[in-house]
């Protein structure tokens, strides 16, 4: 039986099972961790033989399938901040537009490959060893305990944000807060996701988790709730503008990954808060050693095509 | 009048045989050959490539080079160096007038481009291509070296050596058959298929046909939508997505009750 599938816009064949395989693991991590799983899918459809810029453009259009999924599911739940999605979204998308513009100006420059792989190498190690120190720690000192209770005296931190102005509850998420925080760290996310060309799943989790202090199941979903939003804007511009979205390619990964979401999210609220933290460091440290290896090893064809294909 | 006709007629059709037979000794054989099957290929939803068979008789002690290329194309591309310890894009290049796709086969004993058949094979595009932006180290030479990997990773130039099937038959001819593997990721267009006689890493005779490749059914449907009303395309792909994922979530909805 022929198993291979021909994609228009990536100009080439694929396997039909791979593809289904390939979104059904992204799939499963992104329902476990409320991640997108561009970070992940990108680079593995690239490996592949599809050219990067379709890669890109055709998995924010599965992310899309997925974290609908994904959001739907963990809705179901209980586990969506609606409100405090909103706030990170107006700031993700602020950021995003001043980020596109920042490597309009680094290519302009002719270091933006340098910028973006090392931003990459940098967040990824930072973000993937805080939490997997902080995880560890923490499964150590209380066995069995689900989320941490603060009980020592506020930080110089929490002090100032409790200084914020306007201050809110967020039922959902157990929190009282100024809103300029949220949109402040949706910019800050959104400026690394567009230097990255990612959603910002993975840097979004962290910097709720431990700048916003929400509870590990409600950051899953609100997260997800964010990137559904954000990949929509991109399928949608990434295809008016650049026809890089291989509908094909798209449908055959979100087959897969709508499936792999839905067990993921369940496997998510079976597990405890720390143990997910800790193999979501996991999985963010193993691609930051991979992209290492890839830096200082000497690449096979020491060409590439321009803006990928 | 008449005899202007006559005269012009006659050299119209007696000059391209002329030219075709330019170089041929005497006592040479029959105009060679060459057949290309299939002559076509349609690229549809289930296209991973294809293998195209050539065959053409040739004279008996004459060897043959057979070459499939596609149009000139600029390749706009980025060189990889290290700065700080580090891989990176450091460049820009363009490799300008060189073949989107070379694929060459010659028959047993037969070299491509290292005898004295220097217009042929890898040397001959490395002749007419032009290289312009941030040259590595080694300069030209370099860079074509790695201009040539890149494109055999991808499977899009070739060279098989040896790879022709030769077999004599009765009327001093010997038929020359070979296959040639495109990959998935030709593109559209049209190909030229060439066959060169040699004796003596001489080229005696060249013959040439067609091979195109057009898109077809849903695949062609999807490109124009995608290349002519991207927006809508866009759209579609994001309601796609939206069905499939809420789609998923009511069929696991049900089962998550338990």
């Amino acid at each position: 039986m022929n198993w291979s599938i021909y994609l228009p816009i990536a100009g080439n064949s694929a396997n039909i099972l791979l593809l289904l395989g390939l979104g059904g693991a992204v799939g499963f991590l992104s329902g476990l961790f409320g991640v997108g799983g561009g970070f992940l899918m990108t680079p593995l459809l690239i490996m592949f033989g599809i050219p990067p810029v379709v890669a890109a453009a055709s998995d924010s259009n599965q992310i899309v399938a997925a974290s609908t999924s994904a959001t739907y599911a963990h809705y179901r739940m209980g586990n969506v901040d609606f409100k405090m999605g909103l706030l990170l979204l107006i700031g993700g998308v602020i950021g995003g537009a001043f980020g596109v513009q920042l490597i309009k100006i680094l290519r302009a420059l002719g270091n933006a490959d340098f910028v973006i792989k090392i931003t990459y190498v940098v967040m990824l190690g930072v973000v993937g060893a805080y939490m997997f120190l902080e995880s560890l720690q923490s499964l150590r000192h209380k066995p069995g305990a689900t989320e941490t209770v603060e009980t020592t005296k506020p930080s110089f931190y929490v002090r100032a944000v409790q200084a914020l102005p306007w201050q809110m509850s967020f039922p959902k998420s157990g929190v009282t807060l100024s809103p300029i925080l949220p949109v402040i760290l949706g910019v800050f996310v959104g400026i690394l996701a567009a230097i990255m060309g990612v959603g910002g799943g993975f840097i979004m989790v962290p910097v709720m988790v431990y700048m916003l202090r929400m509870p590990m199941h409600v950051v899953v979903g609100t997260s997800l709730f964010q990137i559904l939003f954000t990949c929509v804007n991109v399928t949608i511009l990434q295809s008016a503008t650049n026809h890089t979205v291989d509908i094909v390619l798209a449908v055959l990964l979100l087959l897969g990954s709508t499936i792999g979401a839905q067990f993921g999210a369940r496997l998510s609220r079976r597990l405890k808060g720390d143990q997910l933290k800790i193999i979501l460091a996991s999985v963010v440290l193993l691609v930051m050693v991979q992209m290492l290896v890839g830096l200082i090893l000497p690449p096979h064809v020491m060409l590439a095509y321009k803006g990928g294909h | 009048m008449r005899f202007t006709l006559l005269i012009l007629s006659t050299l119209f059709f007696a000059l391209p045989n002329a030219q075709a037979g330019a170089g041929r000794g005497s006592g040479s054989v029959d105009p060679v050959e060459l057949l290309v099957v299939p002559n076509a290929l349609h690229i549809t939803e289930s296209f991973k490539g294809a293998r195209v068979t050539i065959s053409a008789d040739i004279p008996r002690d004459a060897a043959a080079v057979v070459e499939l290329k596609g149009a000139a194309l600029d390749n706009h591309l980025l060189r990889k160096g290290r700065r700080g310890g580090l891989w990176m894009s450091v460049g820009e290049v363009n490799v300008v007038g060189v073949p989107s796709l070379y694929l060459a086969m010659s028959t047993p004993g037969q070299t491509l481009g290292k005898g004295k058949e220097k217009n042929l094979g890898y040397g001959a595009i490395e002749s007419r291509a032009q290289f312009k932006g941030s040259l590595p180290k080694g300069g030209k030479a370099v860079l074509f070296q790695q201009f040539l990997k890149l494109k055999e990773s991808e499977g899009k130039y070739g060279l098989f050596p040896g790879t022709l099937k030769v077999e004599n038959t009765q009327d001093g001819l010997s038929t020359v058959t070979g296959q040639l593997r495109l990959p998935g990721s030709i593109a559209v267009g049209d190909y030229q298929m060439i066959l060169s006689v040699l004796k003596n890493g001489k080229v005696l005779e060249q013959k040439s046909a067609q091979l195109k490749v057009d898109v077809k059914g849903v695949t062609a449907l999807l490109i124009s939508l995608a290349r002519l009303h991207g927006a809508l395309y866009g759209l579609l792909a994001v309601v796609v997505a939206f069905a499939a994922g809420f789609g998923m979530g009511f069929v696991f909805k049900g089962k998550s009750a338990h």
